[in-house]
């Protein structure tokens, strides 16, 4: 049995994401997951605008996208940090379900390029 | 005329200006400190005084002169003007209702309340307001848009998030005005500086301070006024009003109190130590760094040189690393700083070494440098902080040579016990 390719990252291997919390001075704010640093970065940022986020200026090698909610999705493609930054007027209890939003978005946009992460 | 191009930058000595009135960087971390230091040294009534009062000098040094460059001259433009400006930087968004006999101000979102609430308020009661700094902005605001001398508009902010109210609110009333003192502008700031000296590692911090001070550029308030960045809240701030609320305090308690002098000198020093632990720290372990700069090596001198960056990046001034040896010593000099200028023109020469905050950074700086595990993604937190700090010493500082007292440059030297 062979794995299925997921198209932003470029090649036909299983890829385990996890989300998690980065340490952050304002709480549950920062979120994180890591993807392989040879990822098709142009090509998941051409999927993540298509899921509806918004391009902002890059920051040298780092991708940085706006969601309608006030979020924050930045994509480190020298080492493959992916950061989730949920916004500040946010209630401290929903950060967590603000992030996984965030990281769902991401992860439709690498098996499901082009196509809507459901709500 | 957008407030962005108001900015102005003394390149060679990292030093910024908004309408030509010195601006720079800190985190809300550094800023509730600070407050604190001036509290825990004054007293909560006198400290609020003394911190209204300094942000009220401050913001009209830098509202008259961003009135003059935009040409605002009735009541409603200057009133509006001013709080697009204290959005702009950070500060918050405020709504200003006044006329020339007072009024009132409200706010639900001030970078120290807001930010006191996000830090301390599921842990701590508080009770006294946070936002002396937004006070003296509403004072300075009212004043200079009437065209009302020095301190007619005395405030009171009397409902405070920080305090669990819903939203930060503040009484202007009428007060005795005087003259107002000089501004310290640009002009004044380029009479304090030295021409600039190349450190170790010159190229590389200089290249990558400047990219930060332009990444800093594209920094704003967002539409509630504030800026999360670096996983903190950032503002721009006045360094008047930092200088102000130090030197006033420090002068006081050095008249009133002599043998606390050493106890206030350390928090002071101390705040600098927080600065570089939360706002150096995060800066070094943010996305945007990475994307900059590249991930952290964890090696003491990168750690070093970056940490000297990010001092000019935010607009502290001019620092460079003289020497440095690894777990032995740090000799960190400045040719600029964002406190000589405002000493020598308040107070003329000073009789000792004044530098608290770099004499605090340069401490952490080799705290940073050999105690941190970058590569690890260490977790700044409080528990570490004071792991690192408020335990054995392990470093000390003296600040050999001080601008403020005359000397050419200044001097921080840090060994180890």
């Amino acid at each position: 049995m062979t794995a299925t390719p997921t198209p932003a990252l470029g090649e036909a291997e299983r890829v385990s994401l996890t989300l998690y919390r980065e340490v952050t001075c304002i709480r549950a704010l920062a979120w994180r997951c890591d993807l392989p640093a040879a990822s098709d970065w142009p090509a998941l940022a051409a999927a993540l605008e298509a899921a509806g986020l918004v391009p902002r200026a890059p920051l040298g090698s780092v991708f940085r996208f706006g969601s309608p909610t006030g979020g924050e999705v930045l994509l480190v493609t020298a080492t493959g940090r992916v950061q989730f930054r949920v916004h500040y007027a946010v209630p401290q209890h929903a950060r967590k379900l603000a992030a996984e939003r965030l990281f769902q978005l991401l992860v439709y946009a690498l098996i499901r390029p082009g196509r809507p992460c459901p709500p | 005329m957008a407030i962005e191009d108001l900015r102005g930058l003394f390149a060679e000595q990292s030093l910024t200006f908004l309408a030509e009135i010195p601006y720079v960087y800190h985190c809300h971390h550094y800023n509730l400190f600070h407050d604190q230091t001036i509290d825990d040294a004054l007293g909560e009534e006198e400290g609020t005084r003394v911190r209204t009062a300094a942000a009220h000098n401050a913001f009209r040094e830098l509202l008259a002169a961003v009135f003059a460059k935009a040409g605002a001259t009735t009541p409603a433009e200057r009133i509006s003007l001013a709080s697009e400006v204290f959005a702009w930087m950070g500060q918050g968004r405020m709504s200003l209702s006044a006329t020339a006999a007072g009024g009132s101000a409200r706010s639900g979102s001030l970078h120290y309340g807001f930010a006191w609430r996000e830090k301390y308020g599921s842990r701590v009661k508080r009770s006294e307001p946070a936002d002396a700094v937004a006070a003296g902005f509403a004072a300075a605001a009212t004043e200079l848009a009437f065209d009302l001398p020095s301190d007619a508009i005395a405030t009171v902010e009397h409902k405070c998030v920080a305090a669990r109210d819903a939203e930060c609110a503040f009484a202007l009333t009428p007060s005795t005005g005087h003259a107002a003192k000089p501004a310290i502008d640009e002009a004044t700031v380029r009479r304090y500086v030295v021409p600039p000296l190349r450190g170790l590692d010159e190229d590389r911090i200089s290249q990558i301070a400047a990219g930060l001070l332009e990444f800093m550029r594209g920094v704003q308030g967002d539409e509630r006024g504030l800026i999360a960045a670096f996983s903190v809240f950032v503002a721009a701030h006045l360094p008047g009003y930092y200088n102000e609320t130090v030197y006033e305090t420090i002068h006081r308690v050095e008249r009133t109190m002599a043998d606390s002098v050493p106890a206030i000198e350390a928090l002071m020093r101390e705040a600098g130590q927080v600065c570089v632990f939360s706002t150096f720290g995060n800066v070094l372990l943010s996305p945007e760094w990475e994307g900059l700069v590249g991930p952290p090596t964890g090696v003491p001198t990168d750690v070093m040189s970056f940490c000297t960056a990010i001092a000019r990046g935010l607009g502290f001034g001019h620092w460079l690393i003289s020497e440095y040896e690894p777990r032995k010593r740090l000799v960190l000099r400045c040719t600029s700083t964002y406190e000589v200028a405002f000493y020598r023109s308040r107070y003329g020469l000073a009789t000792k070494p004044r530098s608290y905050f770099v004499q605090g950074a340069a401490l952490a700086m080799m705290t940073l440098a050999e105690s941190v595990k970058w590569t690890e993604r260490p977790q700044l937190t409080n528990n570490f902080y004071v792991e690192l700090f408020r335990g054995k010493p392990r470093y000390r500082v003296e600040q050999t040579k001080c601008m403020m007292r005359g000397d050419a440059i200044s001097e921080y030297i840090v060994d180890a016990l």
